[in-house]
């Protein structure tokens, strides 16, 4: 019979510790009057509001050149808005949203080397076999990559995504200075040389290596660029729209982007 | 032999309440999100999908808790009359934001994963969100603050909370309370 008591205490006082937050917010109608209630407080405040401010994990970014990305980020901006955002608008303008979505598809199919050589030099070879079964799916009963069966496939539907950059920070490998990149935007040093790896890794650029020409390497490269902008334009727009600093928001969201993926 | 009982019984009553728990914050997160796809739908965008919106996020978000985040450590600084201006403005900002991300027309599918509990009265609901063909990873935070608010949003890994925290700190430490409200209304001004 001892126990019963025991237990209930045991529950009670586990509970009483998750109601703390809340009574550290609760009025100060609720707390003792004079010194103690203004004791109390300080008190709660202390117990409740600093656990809540150690829940927000920041990701800090070594910036040593700022001045210097801040300017190049002004002139990203002037880019973005005055040429990208014209020519996204024009792109979703003229060609139907099933059309375009296709062409997204297509692309991202055909980017498939890049995903299975970086999970597997990550080590994922469940991965590797997920992206395989993707790729098989999407280019044969997806017409070319054109649609995505495999995401009606529970199995095949969620597979993270993986690149050169990340592949170099599950190695050990610092993301070194933050770089704010003319018209590209921010990326990191070493997630700079990864998007040399990605080039490197793409069929898209083969293509263009195998048949040469200025001219084919612009027909099949311009629209590997025009397609994704629609949606990059949304995501600057969403990051620096509602910014108090939209130069701090586009770096903080891309350096706990990156480190998400790196956890992923 | 009396201690492990009790021990056992313990813990299956923790596991209990703690799932419980989960389910709560899940079927809250739910409601919240139906409420407030339901008025996305019919909402024509900009302005008036903001206002639309306001009364359910005010009812399902805690801003008062995501504010004081945001700000950090400085908050201290914040005069009563600061705090209320400053979490009346940032309400405004989030709202805003928040609701410049729907395209009228545009159903997202949501599919939530298993919610986890990362300490007491704490829930994170993970979720991929396809929307406009994209897929997106979306972890929801909660809190049980009397009932289930949700306090954080975080879109492939970006924290609503932890983006605001960035800007806000080098406000802080430029000019303090002051700097900080001087911004906001700035930028809620801003069209």
């Amino acid at each position: 019979m001892k126990t019963l008591p025991l237990l209930v205490a045991g529950i009670l006082a586990l509970l009483v510790a998750g109601c703390a937050n809340r009574r550290a917010e609760e009025p100060a109608a609720a707390a003792p009057s004079g010194k103690s209630a203004v004791a109390a407080q300080q008190v709660a405040a202390a117990a409740g509001e600093d656990d809540d401010w150690d829940d927000v994990a920041e990701v800090k970014a070594h910036d040593p050149i700022e001045p210097a990305n801040r300017g190049i980020f002004w002139f990203n901006h002037q880019i973005y808005t005055f040429v990208a955002k014209p020519f996204s608008t024009a792109y979703e303008f003229v060609l139907p949203d099933l059309l375009r979505r296709g062409i997204r598809n297509a692309y991202e199919n055909i980017r498939f080397p890049v995903r299975f050589v970086n999970h597997t030099l990550q080590g994922r070879l469940d991965r590797t076999a997920q992206e395989t079964g993707r790729f098989l799916v999407n280019s044969t009963a997806g017409v070319g990559g054109v649609m995505k069966p495999a995401d009606k496939i529970p199995a095949l539907a969620d597979v993270p995504k993986a690149d050169t950059g990340q592949t170099l920070g599950k190695w050990g490998i610092p993301h070194g200075p933050y770089l704010v990149v003319p018209v590209l935007g921010p990326t990191s040093s070493r997630d700079l040389v990864g998007t040399a790896g990605d080039t490197a890794l793409n069929p898209v650029a083969w293509l263009g290596l195998i048949f040469g020409g200025a001219l084919w390497t612009t027909a099949v490269s311009a629209p590997s660029g025009a397609h994704g902008l629609p949606d990059q334009m949304d995501r600057y727009d969403l990051a620096t729209k509602d910014a108090l600093d939209p130069y701090i928001s586009a770096r903080t969201g891309y350096m706990q982007n990156r480190k998400a993926a790196l956890e992923r | 032999m009396k201690r492990a009982v009790l021990a056992l019984i313990l813990t299956s009553a923790l596991v209990v309440l703690s799932r419980a728990s989960t389910e709560d914050a899940e079927r809250a997160l739910r409601t919240t999100v139906d409420q407030v796809l339901a008025v996305a739908n019919k909402a024509k965008g900009g302005r008036t999908m903001a206002e639309q919106l306001t009364p359910i996020l005010v009812r399902h978000i805690c801003f008062e808790s995501m504010t004081r985040r945001a700000v950090g450590p400085g908050w201290r600084q914040f005069t009563p009359e600061q705090k209320t201006e400053a979490t009346d403005l940032f309400t405004k900002l989030i709202i805003r934001s928040y609701s410049e991300k729907f395209t009228p027309g545009e159903r997202p599918e949501i599919k939530y994963l298993k919610a986890s509990s990362p300490g007491a009265g704490k829930v994170e609901i993970p979720t991929t969100t396809v929307y406009k063909g994209n897929r997106y990873n979306v972890t929801y935070r909660l809190e049980d603050r009397g009932k289930w608010l949700v306090t954080d949003i975080l879109a492939e890994g970006v924290s609503f909370v932890a983006n605001y925290r960035a800007q806000f700190d080098a406000l802080v430490k430029k000019g303090g309370a002051v700097a900080v409200l001087d911004s906001l209304r700035q930028s809620v001004a801003r069209t």
